[in-house]
């Protein structure tokens, strides 16, 4: 039983897959990676993994997709044209024919070494698994946990970063800080607040491009 | 090759019969859903799918580090790389996403092929 389902998710995922990659919209591009997500989380459940099947449901599905999903509804895609350079197009297919020849080659045939370990835990429950997870996370492998926190937290910071329109707090700094630099006009404490408070209007585009290739 | 692919089927005939799943079909099924997604990468123009091509990569090796843990399920190792990746996708999720829309604001498009030049 366990077979036919492994079945129908794999090929629920290949199909999926597939759509992911020749749809030219790009909304049912996620709609379909959506799909890809579930069927590995049930692939995951259904060899022994609960708790990956989770936390790919959680932040796969959730958290990434969001992500995608709002970025294209955002930016109000069009439907992509097909490449200019049909060579690229047409070599591409064979590449990828070429790797997953050599990959179901090399992974296909693969062997797991057991050795020095008992084969597979029967009756092992799903508690108990998370519980060796746990172990191995917070002991042996900590430091690969801390550098992961560490490059959420440089993401989160790069993330704002980029997402902040650059040359306008720049500008605003700039102000700030040459106002701050006169010591002479006493008592305009108001200048400096009064500079960040001004609205700036919309930039255009184009002075988005010029502005932003200096910072 | 061959010998694993005719494994498959072979296998598939049998599947009625209280079968457990192999290591190497969820292999297989790890191959083929990485090589879609370097086919999408290679192919695509528009930025946003070239990044979910990157997300569907980044699941075939999880598969292939589940599927090997499976193997030895005392040694939760691979499940640990497994939650090390995606967290590492998540935070490439959204710094790639934050540069597409950087991208988008000086360009207007998401078209791979004006993204030539290294400059703001």
């Amino acid at each position: 039983m366990a077979v036919v389902i492994f079945f129908i998710l794999a090929a629920g995922a290949l199909v999926f897959a597939a759509n992911v990659v020749f749809r030219r919209n790009p909304a049912i591009c996620a709609v379909n990676l959506v799909g890809v997500f579930f069927c590995l989380a049930g692939i995951y459940l259904l060899i022994g993994f609960p708790f990956l099947a989770a936390l790919q449901l959680m932040v796969y599905a959730g958290a990434i997709m969001v992500l995608f999903v709002f970025v294209i509804m955002l930016l109000d895609l069009r439907q992509e044209e097909p490449r200019d350079t049909p060579m690229a197009t047409m070599l591409a297919p064979l590449f990828a024919a070429v790797i997953v020849a050599l990959l179901v080659t090399v992974l296909g045939d693969i062997k797991v070494s057991t050795r020095n370990l008992p084969t597979r835990a029967m009756g092992q429950t799903a508690a108990e698994g998370g519980k060796g997870l746990a172990t191995a996370l917070f002991s042996k492998n900590l430091l690969a946990f801390e550098a992961t926190s560490l490059l959420l937290l440089v993401g989160i910071l790069g993330v704002v970063l980029l997402a902040k329109r650059r040359h306008r707090a720049s500008e605003n700094l700039d102000a700030v800080l040459a106002a701050a630099k006169r010591p002479s006009d006493t008592g305009d404490a108001s200048t400096a607040p009064s500079v960040i408070a001004e609205p700036t209007p919309e930039p255009d585009p184009d002075v988005v491009t010029t502005g932003g290739g200096t910072a | 090759m061959i010998a694993s692919l005719s494994a498959v089927t072979e296998a598939a005939v049998q599947a009625g019969r209280g079968m457990q799943i192999e290591t190497s079909w969820l292999m297989i099924l790890a191959a083929a859903l990485f090589s879609l997604g370097m086919l999408g990468f290679l192919i695509r123009r528009d930025l946003i799918v070239v990044f979910m091509s990157i997300e569907l990569m980044l699941n075939a090796t999880n598969l292939t580090f589940l599927a090997a843990a499976r193997e030895r399920m005392l040694d939760p190792d691979g499940q640990v790389y497994a939650v090390l990746v995606i967290t590492v996708a998540a935070v490439e999720a959204a710094v790639g996403l934050a540069i597409l829309i950087a991208f988008f604001r000086h360009r207007a498009t998401l078209d791979i092929e004006v993204a030539t030049e290294l400059e703001g």
